[in-house]
């Protein structure tokens, strides 16, 4: 094996373009939150599994750090090396998120090196000595044992000639297939009452692990249309289901702002938004995303086209600036999903506090999802905040079945079991 | 006869100096926290006579500390504070009563209302705390 490494990546020298990919998990640690720690074994897995169905004979792979996997191809051209890593990062997305966006940074080494001059080429080689050093195959592996033919002589280009390249993005429709759906219970908690729920859509691939708040976005205007379409067509088939069996509840719905903006993909959101029967929809509350930077005249526009829901919501980043954006839409509340950022308390009480009273004296209603806290969940209530979701409301469910009573007490209830 | 120790606490500085500095004034130990955690640990740390708790305070609010008040200090006296927010839509005194709550105060409070319900404290009480 030390021989087949050497080969593909000499210890002294520089080495061809296209020899070397690094593929950095930073993007998925980053995506994956609280629960890279649980997860980051079980990525590493399918990192694996993928690599080694693409690579082929002599091909080595290893893994450097926490977060580096670097390939080191023994006779592939650069395009074929970028291939061949994309074919890569599409599988792991895939099996990992259900999408095959490359959340991840790969850098393919596209001009020859000489690896002295680079620092980070340097880590590289230090991590296969190691590796070499502890001689066995978890960490470097050759996708086969077959000996490696004699490298043609390496170019003798100079450190500064190397330059990484990011692939570009694919993107894969999302469908009802591909997606499950958990429930997260709206309070509201003038009403004291849970009567809608917010459809959150969980890739496939993510079964088995707990859901986190957030809403599952994508990154493309199509991609996101594709999400919207099958969350609404998921939730209009689950109110006619509930209705069939005598339950009804309201169902909140995500939709991107750009599925209504722009023509094209409006008029693809728009075959499927057609055929509900507005009965129907006196049950869909639509939750519009991705609204930075969307002016008033904008929203006045667009928001009637989704007059027949019962309501429209606006979530916002908690960075947004409201100011009368939402004056003479057909606009319900407007709020924020709370975010998970180096924010203190303090400063996310104070986000509220705003939100809450721009709400109040512009006639709207506000609501906050993703309360972590009965603290935050008090201080929002205390602002004037109406709707309020998150972990410390009621968990996410399975089946949202029925509207149900929720107090201020609810709120304590396993507590006060535990106590 | 020894001073009684007082925790208040709450997470507006303004209140917590105002009334550390009157009841310090009438000779009593006052310890002061800006949220529930900072609560606990004083209880876990130091003799208490007697608790002043508000509802509103960042990381642990007051609710949720009184039921672990109530759990783990069964006998301490607990007195919670709220103006209820600013909206005052929920009445979140009621729901502390609820859970055990030994006197409920509705802001505005002055310092001689705490005196009032310290100075009506038993003395047996001082020694029936138990850390659960």
């Amino acid at each position: 094996m030390t021989s087949d490494v050497r080969r593909v990546f000499p210890s002294r020298g520089s080495i061809a373009a296209g020899k070397l990919t690094v593929f950095g998990l930073e993007t998925i640690r980053e995506r994956m939150g609280t629960r890279w720690d649980i997860l980051s074994a079980q990525v590493d897995t399918l990192f694996e599994a993928a690599i080694r169905r693409f690579l082929q004979a002599g091909d080595v792979f290893f893994k450097t750090g926490e977060l580096t996997f670097v390939l080191l191809f023994r006779d592939l051209s650069l395009q074929d090396a970028q291939l061949t890593c994309t074919a890569i990062a599409k599988d792991v997305c895939n099996r990992l998120y259900g999408e095959q966006t490359l959340a991840m940074a790969v850098r393919n080494l596209v001009g020859p090196v000489d690896r002295e001059y680079l620092p980070a080429y340097k880590n590289i080689e230090f991590g296969i000595d190691e590796a070499l050093e502890r001689g066995g195959t978890e960490t470097l592996i050759c996708a086969d044992n077959a000996p490696a033919p004699v490298m043609p002589p390496p170019p003798t280009a100079r450190g500064r000639e190397l330059s990484f390249t990011q692939l570009p993005r694919t993107r894969v429709p999302w469908s009802e297939d591909s997606l499950t759906f958990g429930y997260r219970p709206i309070w509201d908690c003038t009403l004291k009452a849970v009567l809608t729920y917010l459809c959150q859509p969980i890739p496939k691939s993510h079964l088995g692990v707990t859901a986190t708040p957030g809403f599952c976005t994508a990154s493309e205007d199509e991609e996101r249309a594709c999400l919207d379409r099958a969350v609404l067509a998921h939730a209009v088939k689950r109110i006619s289901q509930m209705r069939v069996e005598g339950a009804r509840v309201l169902l909140a719905v995500p939709l991107h702002f750009t599925t209504l903006a722009r023509q094209r993909i409006w008029a693809d959101f728009n075959k499927l938004y057609a055929t509900i029967s507005h009965d129907i929809l006196r049950d869909v509350i639509f939750v519009i995303l991705d609204l930075e930077g969307v002016p008033n005249i904008r929203l006045i526009q667009e928001l009637p086209k989704l007059a027949a829901a019962r309501h429209i919501l606006c979530a916002l980043d908690h960075n947004d600036r409201i100011g009368e954006r939402f004056a003479n839409t057909n606009v319900h509340a407007f709020g924020l999903e709370f975010p998970e950022t180096g924010l203190n308390d303090a400063e996310l009480n104070g986000c509220i506090k705003s939100l809450a009273l721009d709400a109040e004296e512009r006639g709207f209603q506000s609501f906050v999802l993703g309360i972590q806290s009965t603290s935050r969940a008090l201080n929002a209530m205390a602002a004037g905040v109406r709707y309020l979701e998150g972990p410390a409301i009621h968990a996410p469910v399975a089946d949202p079945r029925f509207a149900f009573v929720h107090g201020i007490e609810d709120l304590y209830a396993p507590r006060a079991a535990q106590g | 006869m020894t001073a009684r120790t007082v925790l208040i606490a709450d997470d507006d500085k303004l209140i917590l100096s105002s009334f550390r500095y009157a009841l310090a004034q009438r000779g009593y130990n006052v310890l002061v926290a800006a949220d529930g955690i900072q609560a606990m640990r004083q209880l876990e740390e130091t003799h208490v006579d007697i608790v002043f708790l508000d509802i509103l305070m960042p990381q642990k609010e007051g609710l949720e500390t009184l039921l672990e008040l109530r759990r783990r200090f069964p006998g301490m006296p607990v007195h919670v504070m709220s103006g209820g927010g600013t909206k005052s839509k929920h009445d979140f005194l009621a729901v502390a009563q609820k859970f055990g709550a030994t006197g409920i105060l509705r802001k505005p409070i002055t310092p001689a209302d705490l005196v009032k319900i310290i100075e009506a404290l038993p003395l047996a009480s001082v020694s029936d705390q138990k850390i659960a």
